[in-house]
């Protein structure tokens, strides 16, 4: 009974039936398992991400989340489980300080102020930022943001990540270290992404979607290397 | 258009971090006073400089000494501040100029020149928006905006109103990067008017406002990911206030009052006349 | 718009502050009731309300940057810069709006040392508290409706705005005149105010308008929701007398002003003569009592040497603390 899995089960979102922009996805991840989810825009990659931790809530369908079901009552705990990086690090900064943005997850886990500290702390150093922390994001590169941004994800203590487009609007060495760094995380991962090059690198198994529903699921290089069905979707 | 929107960008940036923050890495950190403390030495200097009665400007003058110890002590550069604190002066200088044709006793003389009471008044005027704008811009850069909306808050400003505050500073440079590229689209298609016509102007912040509130909704999916609960932390490590805050706060108390009230200008003057 | 301290009393700069604070205080309360209102186990798009944290901020910072954009004011060749209450208002609910003013000029006050700390009161009383908790109230939700055509919600806009400004001059005239810090008799600051501010309360309309039009073509769900009922008869007659009464009154004003003599009113009368009476008691008979009150006011040479005193010494502390900071 592992904790380190999410199931997508048949979920459907939209405003009208005949509008749906996810129909009857079902997606189940492994623990320790890194995912690629990559598609066209549009075709329903963030949708589907922020259903994971209950931000949107479909309107058919279930989210599981090791052996919790997600519902109003379980979606702290459920949030608690799963680190959500945004694509837009500037909207996930909001604080005055580096230190205090990453402190912004634990204290409203009341833990104690060692405890968040120590956190803190720990989360910087592990996306090499601990330099960073008296800063304010304004001052931070498009590089040390994202990393940031992963910071104050994983001072919550997540054992599953999943990340909208991390490496999108990064100039090509902010990229590669980001990939470095996520390349050592022994999170479970979910990672939408147009970076097809970063989804060979990181994750071994890659899903595409497409008009809102899952395309193919596979090995990726199996994948990447299908023409015909990446032409299909857009890739 | 656009340069003024850069300009604004650039000055924005300036206040990010203090003068005293800026100076640990030259030099070992000199004991620093606590910034509520120096908010409220700021506030009972104003209140009392500005309790001079405006036909007294040499008392009134006595009163930059407040602002150039405390650009000394903070590692500000005074004449920078002085300078900053030109740019108050226009309207100030538009309505204290009717003092001059209106106050028309003569006070004194200056080679056969009669100095009218309204001149001294005109000065006077001058001198209170320079001091206050001083004071308040020392008061910002001793440790720059967010520490000093974090003390506000320790002062007891509710934290629904500081976490607006710093929020609102914080996403500034984003809004005003993203009405620049607005409106440069615009004046790619114009042909160079200096200001936009008003329903030009409705279209481009009309634009930016949808774009504003999509951020917002963003903004709240973070907050709401990380656990927010409707209320703001408040700051973890906070700096107690020492006997040297007390001691600074009495002393500048004790000061500012002994200027205000007991006129050491004109008594020494009348010595010097006596003798 | 901005007051500035130098214009400014100690008495005035505590009661305005004093009703500054109070008002930040009630919409405080008001605002973080909306944002309690809610159970932590709710999804996040069914409160609404919650919201309202980063929207405040953002709205904040937005109006800060549309003030940096002027805009150019129809048939008067000069530009302005909106103020932003009533649109805030329209968009946030009066309460959140006006602490989202305040906060702007809050910041444009530390910042920018536009006004200044002891004219902040009035000036968050002058422009916010009037546009956001008057203003906005009284004329313009009244006005319009959901289902309002887009001329009545602009020619809405454009009533709230004058109503707006023309309050928050007259208000700065008075708080300047109780201040008595400057000479310039009430009347003629008066007509010098109001005529403008009319101007340029029709500008801040027209602006208001135009972004109200925006949104309401692409984001009608943004302008405050369920705030906009179907308007109550009579609230509507009034706000609409409160809009004519103020823009007939400074017309007639403007007008009436080519003739100061004819508009002095009694009230200034009385004040101005005390104030001359002031002046020369001090100035021709207040020689005996002064010197009794440790010199009220210091003879002449006093003053003079006083000032080149004041000034040396100045000089040798300012030389001092470069001298420190070279070290």
């Amino acid at each position: 009974m592992s904790h380190h899995f999410i199931l997508f089960e048949e979920i459907h979102y939209g405003y009208t039936a005949d509008n749906e922009v996810l129909r009857g996805v079902n997606l189940q991840l492994e623990h320790g398992e890194k995912v690629a989810l990559v598609g066209a825009n549009g075709a329903g990659k963030s949708t589907l991400l922020l259903h994971s931790i209950g931000l949107l809530t479909p309107t058919r369908g279930r989210v599981v989340v090791g052996d919790i079901t997600l519902s109003k009552r379980t979606v702290a705990q459920i949030r608690q489980t799963i680190g959500f990086v945004f694509q837009n690090a500037d909207d996930q900064l909001f604080m005055p300080t580096v230190e205090e943005d990453v402190a912004f997850g634990p204290t409203n886990m009341q833990l104690s102020r060692e405890e968040i500290e120590e956190r803190v702390a720990s989360s910087l150093a592990a996306v090499g930022a601990l330099s960073l922390r008296k800063r304010s994001p304004q001052q931070l590169s498009g590089g040390e943001k994202r990393r940031v941004a992963i910071a104050t994800v994983l001072a919550m203590g997540p054992s599953i990540l999943v990340m909208d487009e991390p490496s999108a609007a990064l100039d090509p060495r902010a990229r590669r270290e980001l990939i470095a760094l996520l390349k050592d995380f022994r999170h479970t991962a979910l990672i939408a992404t147009h970076d097809l090059a970063m989804a060979r690198e990181l994750c071994p198994r890659t899903v595409v979607m497409h008009a809102g529903q899952i395309a193919a699921d596979g090995p990726t290089e199996a994948i990447l290397n299908d023409r015909a069905l990446m032409d299909r979707c857009g890739l | 258009m656009s340069e003024q929107l850069h300009r604004m960008l650039a000055r924005l940036a300036n206040f990010e971090s203090g003068a005293i923050g800026n100076q640990n890495d030259t030099r070992k950190q000199a004991p620093r006073i606590d910034l509520r403390a120096r908010a409220i030495v700021s506030l009972i200097y104003l209140i009392i400089m500005l309790s001079v009665p405006i036909n007294r400007l040499s008392e009134l003058l006595i009163f930059a000494a407040f602002p150039i110890i405390t650009a000394a002590q903070t590692g500000v550069r005074y004449g920078c501040i002085a300078r900053q604190s030109l740019i108050a002066l226009p309207f100030v200088a538009v309505i204290g100029v009717f003092n001059i044709f209106y106050n028309r006793e003569p006070i004194f003389a200056i080679g056969g020149v009669i100095i009218a009471v309204g001149w001294i008044e005109f000065f006077s005027i001058i001198v209170r928006a320079m001091l206050s704008v001083q004071a308040l811009l020392l008061l910002v850069r001793a440790e720059g905006y967010n520490a000093l909306c974090r003390a506000l808050r320790r002062l007891g400003l509710p934290s629904v109103f500081t976490t607006q505050l710093l929020m609102l500073y914080r996403y500034t440079s984003l809004l005003l990067e993203q009405l620049l590229s607005l409106v440069r689209a615009r004046q790619a298609r114009s042909f160079g008017r200096r200001a936009l016509p008003v329903r030009d102007w409705g279209a481009v912040i009309g634009e930016l406002t949808v774009r504003t509130v999509d951020r917002s909704e963003r903004i709240s999916q973070a907050m709401w990911a990380r656990g927010f609960r409707g209320r703001m932390p408040d700051e973890q490590q906070v700096q107690r206030w020492q006997w040297r805050d007390t001691i600074y706060l009495t002393a500048w108390c004790l000061v500012l009052s002994v200027i205000r009230f007991t006129h050491p200008v004109e008594r020494i003057v009348t010595l010097f006349n006596k003798l | 718009m901005h007051m500035s301290d130098a214009l400014i009393s100690p008495s005035v700069f505590a009661a305005t502050s004093a009703i500054a604070i109070a008002l930040v205080g009630i919409a405080t309360r008001q605002v973080s009731r909306t944002t309690r209102k809610r159970s932590i186990d709710t999804p996040i798009e069914e409160v609404r309300e919650q919201r309202i944290v980063p929207l405040m901020g953002v709205m904040g910072a937005l109006i800060f940057a549309a003030q940096m954009l002027n805009f150019a004011i129809p048939a008067t060749g000069s530009s302005g810069h909106i103020v932003g209450g009533i649109l805030l208002a329209a968009i946030l609910g009066p309460w959140a709006g006006f602490l989202t003013l305040t906060s702007v000029i809050v910041v444009q006050c530390l910042l920018f040392a536009d006004g200044g700390l002891m004219a902040l009161g009035c000036n968050v009383v002058n422009m916010a508290a009037l546009s956001c908790l008057v203003a906005y109230p009284l004329v313009f939700k009244p006005l319009v409706h959901h289902s309002s055509s887009a001329l009545r919600w602009g020619a809405a806009s454009i009533a709230a705005s004058i109503t707006a400004l023309t309050m928050g001059a007259l208000a700065v005239t008075i708080e300047t005149e109780m201040s008595g810090i400057t000479a310039l008799p009430y009347s003629r600051f008066i007509l010098f105010m109001l005529p403008i501010h009319l101007l340029i309360g029709l500008g801040e309309g027209l602006a208001t308008a135009a972004v109200i039009a925006a949104l309401r073509r692409y984001r009608p769900d943004l302008l405050h929701d369920a705030e906009y009922s179907e308007p109550k008869r009579r609230s509507f007659i009034f706000a609409a007398i409160i809009a004519l009464a103020l823009i007939g009154g400074t017309i007639a004003g403007s007008i009436a002003s080519t003739d100061p003599d004819g508009l002095e009113w009694s009230i200034e009368r009385t004040t101005e003569g005390k104030e001359l009476a002031q002046h020369q008691s001090t100035m021709h008979q207040g020689a005996a009592e002064t010197q009794q009150t440790i010199a009220l006011l210091p003879d002449y040479n006093t003053t003079l040497s006083g000032i080149i005193g004041i000034g040396a010494t100045l000089a040798v502390i300012y030389s001092l603390s470069l001298l420190l900071r070279r070290q």
